[in-house]
């Protein structure tokens, strides 16, 4: 297939999207947030609302648990260079925040896979140190909110390295919202940014600068 | 005063009422910076709200921003201006929006009129308690004006020297 000047873009989007996204298989994401009720409904009498916390709590570790699983969809997605099951985790449409701040919204999740896969099956070779296969990352679950039963505030914590250096990694902060919908917690927007302090920030921004 | 303009497109569940408050919120938001006060800027957030700024830095509740921005306005940014327009707002529920921004600050020698050197991007979302809006997520990040392959091959380049197994 020729590419159009548009698909061109796209792709070359993807290029540093998926640099900064690869995942790792052998670590999962973890999710943080503790067993609570949710606040709304904190407010009844002492014996409803142990029955109300109760189902509530049981929900809300179910959707937690879902919402790790769509973290890892990503990651594995992109660990085995499936575009299409790097790009399940996302809504039908949402809004996607590339590391350099490209905006790209109402991106469908078609052309998010069909991104990645022209990505993971392009010419690794352009670049001039390592491919991208080299490229690892991990991506951690920094803190889920749930703003309602069907909508959460999901921070994750990047970490990318070289598969042959493991132990030195560049950080990223990435901010999602997540929803329910059609029963799936999907990502509805994506905001992926370096972290930029300390000595990790000054490999970002020596890179951003070049 | 401040520009903006709201192009509110793709709206799920919007009433004009409730873009017109997220429209004043973002711009309670601008006129707080504007003016230096961080009490009003922590004020438009809601208590346990995420704040991620453009170092990627993550403060965690109304209280810190709010004492975090005085902090900033009467140092780093005393005298600067904010210029900032909502790009896209969307209604995920009656009760909650997600809102897309760009702006920039000018420095206290730039007229209104000057475009900010340095434009951001945030994402913002927005929930109504009571039936006021207030912020409850916040990401900025400074918007790069290059050539993103020269970013992801930097990026390679850069993980290569770092990493690069020792001689």
């Amino acid at each position: 297939m020729t590419p159009t000047i548009t698909q061109m873009s796209f792709s070359l989007i993807g290029v540093a999207v998926s640099t900064t996204l690869l995942p790792t298989l052998q670590s999962p994401a973890v999710a943080t947030i503790p067993n609570q009720c949710l606040q709304h409904d904190q407010h009844h009498n002492p014996t409803g609302a142990t029955m109300t916390c109760r189902a509530l709590t049981s929900t809300q570790q179910q959707d937690t648990a879902a919402i790790r699983q769509v973290v890892q969809k990503m990651q594995d997605g992109q660990n085995t260079q499936n575009g299409a099951q790097f790009a399940s985790a996302f809504a039908l449409e949402h809004d996607y925040i590339v590391i350099n701040g490209t905006f790209i919204p109402n991106y469908t999740r078609e052309a998010n896979a069909r991104t990645h896969q022209e990505l993971y099956d392009g010419d690794r070779q352009s670049s001039l140190g390592g491919n991208l296969n080299q490229v690892g990352i991990l991506l951690d679950v920094a803190k889920i909110r749930f703003l309602t039963p069907e909508i959460a505030v999901v921070h994750l914590k990047s970490q990318s390295y070289l598969t042959t250096r493991p132990d030195k990694k560049l950080e990223g902060i990435i901010t999602t919202v997540m929803q329910k919908r059609e029963d799936n917690w999907q990502i509805v927007a994506f905001h992926n940014a370096p972290l930029l302090e300390g000595e990790n920030g000054r490999g970002w921004i020596n890179l951003l600068q070049q | 005063m401040n520009e903006y303009s709201t192009q509110a497109s793709q709206s799920l569940t919007s009433n004009p009422v409730d873009e017109a408050a997220i429209c004043a919120l973002f711009e309670q938001l601008v006129n707080s910076w504007n003016q230096g006060a961080g009490d009003a800027y922590g004020e438009l957030f809601e208590e346990d709200a995420d704040y991620v700024a453009f170092d990627g830095s993550h403060t965690k509740g109304r209280a810190a921003i709010a004492i975090q921005h005085q902090q900033l306005f009467d140092t780093f940014l005393r005298g600067t201006r904010l210029k900032g327009q909502i790009d896209s707002m969307q209604f995920l529920s009656p009760d909650v929006a997600l809102i897309h921004t760009t702006g920039g600050t000018l420095m206290s020698w730039q007229s209104d009129a000057s475009i900010p050197g340095r434009k951001s991007i945030q994402t913002l979302v927005a929930r109504k308690r009571d039936g006021k809006w207030y912020f409850v997520a916040f990401h900025n990040t400074r918007i790069r004006p290059m050539d993103i392959e020269t970013i992801a091959s930097g990026m390679t380049n850069l993980l290569w020297q770092k990493l690069r197994p020792s001689r």
